[in-house]
């Protein structure tokens, strides 16, 4: 059960190759266990935590869990628009899920455009440093000239799973405060939380920011 | 004798007292005789005296009634006056003695010498001092008055040799003599005198109190119970009243005490036995005496008209002396009082043969104590009276005591004292700390209440299900389909158009289903809806879908089962929770739904194989739809049916009432999101139409 009171919602999607681990990775994020088997996403799938993002500040993640398989892009790019954060994750012991997140990430941001989103890059399975095809610097590296954060999880052993979605929900937040994400009409990105002071009303009358500065 | 040359009165005051002893011929070899003889004339004197001061005494009460707190002064002053005539009568053997004897008694007597003048020269400023200091100059003066009065009464009988009305100027001079006896002489003479006035001192004690109390106590106890409990003002006042009645019990009662002290040693018992203990150590019983003394005068003062404690407590600091000054100057206001009133000047020569006549008359038996005190033993008396007082005087004085030498010893003693003397504080911070528990048990109680409303509200629980998310995913591609359903037609050429419209249109009368609205019949669910999903051809499963179903129907089917025996059962009874349930079974469902539209919707813009035509999915859908909206009522009427069941049972018809009308009212609610996402699905359908079209294509 959801608890009532959060301050925003905030839409995240999971993307990435079938097989990487998205829908694992949601699961112990939510559930805080670890499935062996996993059927297969079947368009999306959905999830939702409250995590905080500062002291005495909650926020709800709606986590949009994308089914990975290529015959379901076309109903999975549809998800992109509403969406404040993406997690785009990659297998590291399978070096073809990294080569696809740069057409991941560019597909999420082509469909986002022209809404501001904060992208996360995620090597899951880490645990299995054994089968490790992908080096740590490799996705550090991609992260960083694209201006992404990086982070390597596993849902075996719980490694970084709560601090990746921590590390995303407060960049988004921290962009808000700052007024470079916007909660707009019509846009289901950043949504008020039931809680939701009234000054936020102001944040919506702000002037609008001209296009993206990236 | 500078008193004598400063005031007149007082010199003939002085006069009268010297010449008082020498009359009843003070020999110090005669001094225990004359004490024994003194005790019986005083004895039969009382009762005379008492007898006759009744007249007087009415009017003297009622005027000492309005200043009760006078008392303590007049008892000061006479003992100031007394202390005066008693020492110009034997100043220097006083002294003498009294520096023998020990260092107290010597200041004392010097101060009281020097006081003496400093008080008549001083008289006329001191007036007003005491009167600030008095509760009132009318108090004084009427004590002064009542005084004369007695004093006269009392001289006249002493120029008569009627010795026997004023027992307390015989008894003054007998102690003037003994004292005038013990200074030439030796200190044992005047330790026997101090032994005379005491029971003297007790024995007129004893009979103003019993006067008062009419209590026919014996000697011992009515002595230390005066001391004690009563004020000289009140003593004073109920005397002179009841005269006759009481004052004869009292008379008597001191005749018989007189005849046992003559007789068998003092009657006082331990008193006089203390006193003679005293005598064997002449250092530890001054010592004794000077703390006796101190407390003495504490006693007294606080019988008299509790003074405050910061006095309390610098007299007990400053030095005996000290005390006598004050005591003096109190007195030397009396003195000038007393000429405003008639009778001063009656007393002013009865002063000269009586001085302890106005002193017994001011303060009674008080005023003669302290005369005593002062001019002689005052010190062995202060003992007997504090040994007499009991335990509790002693108790208080050392309570205070301490207290004093904590304050000024320990500076943290007051902050500690502030803080647990705070107690009103301490209250407050209770209370704080209760009004705050109060507030969280409101805010947990509201949170409580909060996350119990939000437990039976659809909307949440349809959200913590996911029905939202899906029904807003269904949305985005229902958008999406539209759109392009419309940007496709618009690329269309009119013939393709027309070829493709019919099945449009069809697929768009198939999503008109009629509000059904008729009271829903039982089904099969599990069967139709499986069927559905078959004829839907989309391969998705109705698992989810008939889990929560059959979940729910059980629940019903234990419910009734159990209904009949309430005390094996294990369903919840309570009407609040069946309607938790109720309203929780719903959004699950409806969740259920909306996410099987959603993947439907899905699969059917994933799917471009032909084998199904859209029409018979569209069919199937609104199949669907129809059979979760009739599951929907089904079970909405059953919840609503356990509800009434539990209220009858338990005359809670008023809480189920409206439980009954919430479940129905979101079983509307769901039965309205079912619809809603089924609707969407329209434009999918549309959309994989065109698609899909041989036309497009």
């Amino acid at each position: 059960m959801v608890e009532p009171i959060f301050e925003y919602q905030f839409r995240l999607i999971l993307i990435g190759d079938s097989t990487v681990g998205k829908s694992s990775l949601l699961k112990y994020f939510t559930d805080g266990k670890f499935e062996e088997t996993c059927d297969p996403t079947v368009g999306v799938d959905f999830y939702a935590r409250l995590i905080e993002v500062k002291p005495g500040i909650r926020v709800k993640l709606q986590l949009w869990d994308t089914a990975g398989q290529e015959r379901f892009r076309s109903i999975t790019r549809s998800y992109y628009r509403n969406s404040v954060g993406v997690m785009i994750l990659y297998d590291i012991t399978k070096k073809s899920s990294f080569d696809n997140v740069k057409e991941w990430y560019a597909e999420a941001k082509m469909h986002i455009d022209p809404h501001q989103a904060v992208y996360l890059i995620i090597g899951h399975k880490a645990d299995q440093d054994e089968a490790r095809q992908v080096p740590t610097r490799d996705g550090r590296r991609f992260a960083e000239i694209n201006g992404l954060k990086f982070v390597e999880t596993s849902a075996m052993n719980g490694q970084n799973v709560e601090e990746s979605f921590s590390l995303i929900a407060k960049d988004i937040y921290h962009n808000i405060e700052d007024g470079k994400i916007k909660i707009e009409e019509g846009w289901d990105g950043v949504k008020y939380g039931f809680a939701r002071p009234k000054e936020t009303v102001h944040l919506a009358e702000g002037e609008p920011e001209s296009g993206g500065c990236c | 004798m500078s008193d004598s040359d400063d005031d007149a009165a007082f010199a003939s005051a002085d006069e009268g007292e010297i010449n008082d002893p020498s009359a009843v011929g003070g020999m110090a070899t005669q001094k225990i005789k004359e004490k024994k003889e003194n005790v019986e004339q005083m004895t039969k004197q009382e009762p005379q005296k008492q007898a006759s001061g009744r007249n007087e005494g009415k009017g003297k009460n009622k005027k000492k009634k309005k200043g009760k707190n006078g008392g303590k002064e007049t008892g000061g002053k006479t003992l100031t006056d007394e202390k005066l005539s008693a020492k110009n009568l034997t100043e220097e053997k006083v002294v003498k003695a009294e520096e023998r004897k020990t260092e107290k008694p010597d200041k004392i007597q010097s101060e009281t010498d020097a006081q003496k003048t400093q008080a008549i020269t001083k008289i006329s400023t001191l007036v007003d001092d005491k009167k600030s200091q008095d509760n009132s100059d009318k108090q004084s003066d009427i004590n002064s008055d009542k005084q004369s009065q007695i004093s006269l009464d009392k001289q006249s009988q002493d120029n008569s040799d009627k010795q026997k009305q004023d027992n307390s100027d015989k008894q003054s001079q007998i102690n003037s003599d003994k004292l005038s006896q013990i200074s030439s002489n030796k200190q044992s003479i005047s330790q026997d005198i101090h032994k005379t006035v005491v029971s003297e001192v007790n024995s007129s004690k004893t009979d103003q109190e019993d006067s008062v109390t009419k209590i026919p106590v014996k000697p011992d106890n009515v002595s230390n119970n005066n001391i004690v409990t009563e004020s000289p003002e009140s003593v004073t006042i109920p005397r002179e009243r009841d005269h006759t009645p009481e004052q004869e019990e009292v008379l008597e009662n001191l005749t018989s005490a007189a005849e046992e002290q003559s007789s068998g040693g003092w009657g006082w018992g331990w008193g006089s036995s203390l006193l003679k203990t005293a005598t064997s150590s002449v250092s530890t019983f001054t010592h004794q005496v000077g703390d006796g003394f101190t407390t003495l005068m504490d006693t007294v003062e606080t019988s008299l008209g509790a003074p405050p404690p910061e006095e309390m407590v610098k007299d007990e600091t400053i030095s005996d002396t000290e005390k006598d000054e004050k005591k003096e100057t109190r007195a030397t206001n009396k003195p000038e009082s007393q000429p405003k009133t008639e009778a001063q000047t009656k007393t002013l020569d009865e002063k000269t043969n009586t001085q302890t006549a106005e002193g017994a008359d001011r303060g009674g038996w008080f005023s003669n104590i302290s005369s005593l005190v002062q001019n002689t033993v005052s010190e062995s008396i202060g003992v007997l009276e504090t040994i007499g007082t009991g335990s509790l005087d002693v108790m208080e004085k050392i309570g205070k005591k301490t207290y004093s030498v904590i304050t000024e010893h320990d500076p943290g003693f007051r902050k500690a004292r502030q803080f647990l003397g705070n107690k009103g504080d301490k209250q407050n911070l209770s209370a704080l700390l209760r009004d705050a528990k109060d507030e969280t048990d409101q805010k947990i109680e509201m949170e409580k209440e909060s996350e119990e409303a939000r437990k039976c509200h659809f909307g949440c629980l349809f959200d913590d299900y996911q029905g939202l998310a899906h029904l807003e995913a269904l949305e985005i591609l229902s958008n999406q389909s539209e759109k392009r359903v419309q940007t496709l037609l618009h690329a269309m050429s009119e013939e393709t158009i027309s070829e493709i419209k019919p099945e449009l249109l069809q697929i768009k009368d198939i999503f008109e289903i009629d509000e059904n609205d008729d009271e829903a019949t039982e089904h099969d669910f599990v069967k139709l809806v499986t069927d559905q999903l078959t004829e839907l051809h989309l391969g998705t499963t109705p698992d989810k879908l008939n889990k929560v179903q059959e979940k729910t129907r059980k629940w019903l089917i234990d419910f009734h089962s159990e209904s009949g025996d309430d005390k094996t059962t294990t369903i919840t009874r309570d009407p609040k929770e069946i309607h938790r349930l109720a309203i929780q079974s719903l959004a699950e469902l409806t969740s259920k739904s909306v996410e099987q539209f959603h993947k439907a919707g899905e699969l059917i813009l994933l799917q471009k194989d032909g084998e199904k035509s859209y029409l018979d999915r569209s069919k199937a859908l609104a199949g669907l739809t129809e059979v979760l909206c009739t599951e929907v009522g089904i079970l909405s009427t059953k919840f609503s049916h356990c509800l009434n069941t539990v209220g009858e049972s338990k005359e809670l018809s008023e809480v189920v009432n409206p439980l009954v009308t919430n479940i129905y009212l979101e079983a509307t609610n769901s039965s309205t999101y079912i619809q809603d996402a089924f609707q969407l699905l329209l434009p999918v359908l549309q959309n994989a139409v065109i698609q899909n079209s041989d036309v497009l294509q």
